[in-house]
């Protein structure tokens, strides 16, 4: 079952997949496995509030000090989860490259840029601000600096190639470039971060 | 115009460097919540443009599957030649003398050779790396001469 989960009014994370069986009694079992499991102590007691198919359920369960991690662990799965999303199933391909013969991006491909996203997220916490379809048929990635005057520019390719670059969006000017073969981006990731 | 012969095929060498291509784009080809065009939507040659010498920007509606909303970018002929990885080709049409198609040279050849119309080279003449840059250099350096409305 897939729902949205908040946490004291806030939402933790989206399309989470939760055990859940109507009419049934909230025990741990039907928690999501990184919430903290021990509810019997009456200190420092949190409520949790969970929507599942539009209906609230609450929840008081004590504060473990692991939660922090846990709730790291559980916006980066909402993160990846949103890539993951535009990437296999939003991409927009506009109708006229069709007429120019252009490929669509195959799967293998999409399974790649999914992997340097990951990659990107969990080494560098970068997102990327622009997922698209490319005219060389494969992927097209785009992260902005946070000032927007730099953007690293990642493209994989239907036959499974990749490349990136960095621009400096304001000198107009390409600043660095290289084929993608270990995924190593300290040095673009430098240039984006400053 | 009057001084120029119709029925004259140009070769690379008679483009100057300023002389701009014409080329059309949609309003579908810019990226989500973006108002300029990127990378993605630029082919490394081989690819058609419109040379200015003989049109407009506007006459780029007026191409097969031309649409009067569609809006129309350009860029200088020595952009196309960056890193001598291409050269723009006269390849006038009965319907468009203007007809312009940039395309691939390989390593050894020069910005005054005129490769042959439909040469398939292999996808490892330019490296992928050689191949971004190229594109990007034409995001870096384009005009926009006709805003896209559709």
């Amino acid at each position: 079952m897939l729902s949205t989960c908040r946490i004291n009014d806030e939402v933790q994370g989206t399309n989470m997949p939760i055990s859940y069986q109507d009419g049934q009694e909230y025990t741990s079992k039907w928690l999501p496995e990184w919430l903290p499991k021990d509810r019997n102590t009456e200190e420092r007691v949190i409520s949790y509030h969970f929507i599942i198919s539009g209906v609230m359920f609450s929840a008081r369960i004590k504060e473990d000090p692991k939660f922090e991690v846990q709730t790291v662990s559980t916006k980066e799965k909402s993160v990846l989860d949103k890539i993951e999303s535009k990437i296999f199933n939003r991409l927009v391909f506009p109708s006229h490259w069709s007429q120019e013969g252009i490929s669509r991006p195959n799967m293998q491909c999409k399974l790649d840029a999914f992997d340097i996203c990951k990659h990107l997220f969990k080494e560098y916490n970068m997102i990327p601000d622009r997922i698209a379809p490319t005219k060389e048929e494969g992927i097209f990635l785009a992260f902005d600096s946070s000032t927007g005057d730099r953007t690293l520019i990642v493209e994989v390719y239907n036959d499974l190639e990749a490349g990136y670059l960095v621009n400096d969006n304001t000198c107009k000017q390409i600043l660095l470039s290289e084929d993608i073969t270990d995924y190593d981006f300290a040095v673009a990731t430098n240039l984006i971060n400053g | 115009m009057a001084e120029d012969d119709f029925s004259t095929k140009y070769n690379p060498s008679n483009y100057k460097t300023n002389d701009r291509l014409y080329r059309s784009y949609r309003l579908s080809d810019l990226n989500e919540g973006i108002e300029k065009l990127e990378l993605n939507t630029i082919r490394f040659p081989d690819f058609s443009c419109n040379w200015s010498r003989f049109s407009e920007p506007a006459d780029i509606r007026q191409r097969k599957y031309g649409l009067p909303t569609d809006g129309c970018f350009s860029f200088s002929v020595d952009k196309a030649q960056y890193k001598e990885m291409a050269t723009p080709c006269h390849d006038p049409l009965l319907e468009n003398y203007s007809h312009t198609e940039v395309r691939q040279l390989t390593p050894e050849e020069p910005l005054t050779f005129e490769p042959p119309k439909r040469r398939k080279l292999s996808s490892h003449n330019w490296s992928k790396t050689k191949r971004l840059e190229y594109r990007q250099n034409i995001v870096n350096n384009m005009t926009i001469e006709l805003e896209a409305t559709a």
